[in-house]
């Protein structure tokens, strides 16, 4: 699916304004500490409207960045969508049955999604890679509304 | 014949044992991130660097595509870039473009952003370049100013934004040429993929394999040899009725 299909599925009625947040060194320190895992570029792009943003970020699986589409409203996750996938093995993460299981995911005291996401066998670190980007997207949804006030 | 079998295949036990260590701990030692430098490996597989594809100078610094490598100076910027449009100086930054993509580059090299911008043009971009402060980009018949805070890309027209500058390629020179070469070959074979060649025997090419298969032979005619003689000693040393 390409990038501007999935923001027209996210905002079907809207035209949805394009933001960045810069990643400070606060930010990556945060991340890092909540996440255990860091942020590759300096700014970060996504998409809001009422209150619904959509973040489409990179993550490496095994050798190469799998792109996913995450929609983060309310500090809940929905919609995720793998973008682009470019690993010769693992695609299997592309499919509904697995970016179903992230609908209504949050992330816990620890940082981490407070879902049970079941994993493919032959496909961990896609899983993986998937799995960070969804918490990245929702520590990221809480950054910007603290950093709103 | 079991002990010369035995001394014979050292090596390889070895060998094997060393390499399907490695191999069972990749993750752990992140085989497939590091990287061969020494050049007559790089020479036996065959690694080489294609000509260069475009360089543009911005500024004091230089854009470079080596195969799908994109080179800031003398660091490689991104990976997976098929063809570079040009790159331009914009207000604080250096904006990068290839079909499909900006990328927006700090003075000092780092990766800000890269934009997708077909969420933005209904085609590849075939040209940037720079009216005063403001980033161009031209797909096919049709321009398009980015924005202020390099957020979207909107259709304009040359009156809207002034005389455009549009770089032009340039050669690199020979030294610059040497140093990038030198790191597109540091990345073109990773030791995961050394190790399990060095596992399976293919570093030999066609040979490599039916080698490893004649010393898997042997390992086994050494277990059965071996279980034999422990059975025919323990026989022997049996008191007779």
């Amino acid at each position: 699916m390409e990038t501007a299909d999935y923001l027209r599925a996210v905002f079907p009625n809207a035209e949805p304004m394009p933001n960045t947040l810069w990643v400070t060194n606060e930010l990556r320190r945060s991340a890092e500490a909540a996440l255990g895992a860091g942020i590759a570029s300096l700014r970060v792009r996504y998409w809001q409207h009422d209150g619904r943003t959509a973040w489409i970020l990179d993550e490496i699986g095994k050798e190469q960045p799998i792109t996913v589409g995450v929609v983060v409203e309310d500090d809940t996750a929905s919609m995720v969508r793998v973008l682009e996938f470019r690993e010769s093995r693992g695609w299997e993460v592309r499919y509904p049955f697995f970016t179903d299981q992230f609908n209504d995911a949050r992330l816990n005291a620890k940082g981490e999604i407070d879902l049970q996401i079941d994993g493919i066998t032959g496909a961990t670190l896609s899983v993986n890679a998937v799995t960070r980007i969804v918490r990245l997207a929702l520590f990221l949804y809480r950054y910007t509304g603290e950093a709103s006030g | 014949m079991h002990r010369w079998l035995g001394v014979g295949s050292v090596a390889f036990v070895v060998l094997l044992s060393v390499t399907g260590i490695a191999l069972n701990h990749s993750s752990d030692l992140s085989l497939d991130r590091h990287y061969v430098r020494s050049s007559w490996l790089l020479a036996w597989y065959g690694v080489e660097v294609p000509a260069p594809q475009s360089s543009f100078t911005v500024d004091a610094h230089r854009v470079s595509l080596i195969g799908e490598r994109l080179y800031y100076d003398d660091q490689e910027l991104a990976d997976r870039v098929p063809a570079l449009v040009g790159a331009v100086s914009i207000p604080s930054f250096i904006a990068v473009a290839t079909p499909t993509d900006v990328l927006l580059v700090t003075l000092d090299g780092s990766l800000v952003e890269r934009i997708d911008t077909q969420i933005f043009l209904p085609g590849e971009i075939t040209a940037i370049g720079v009216a005063g402060a403001v980033l161009v980009l031209r797909s096919g018949d049709t321009l398009y100013e980015a924005d202020e805070k390099l957020l979207t890309f909107i259709p304009c027209r040359e009156s809207d934004v002034g005389e455009i500058l549009w770089p032009a390629p340039s050669a690199i020179p020979e030294d610059q040429l040497a140093i990038l070469q030198q790191l597109y070959r540091g990345r073109g074979l990773s030791l995961e993929r050394l190790v399990v060649d060095l596992h399976s025997g293919r570093i030999f090419a066609q040979i490599g394999p039916l080698l490893l298969d004649a010393v898997g032979i042997i390992f086994i005619a050494l277990s059965v040899l071996g279980l034999l003689m422990w059975l025919g000693r323990n026989g022997r040393s049996r008191p007779r009725s």
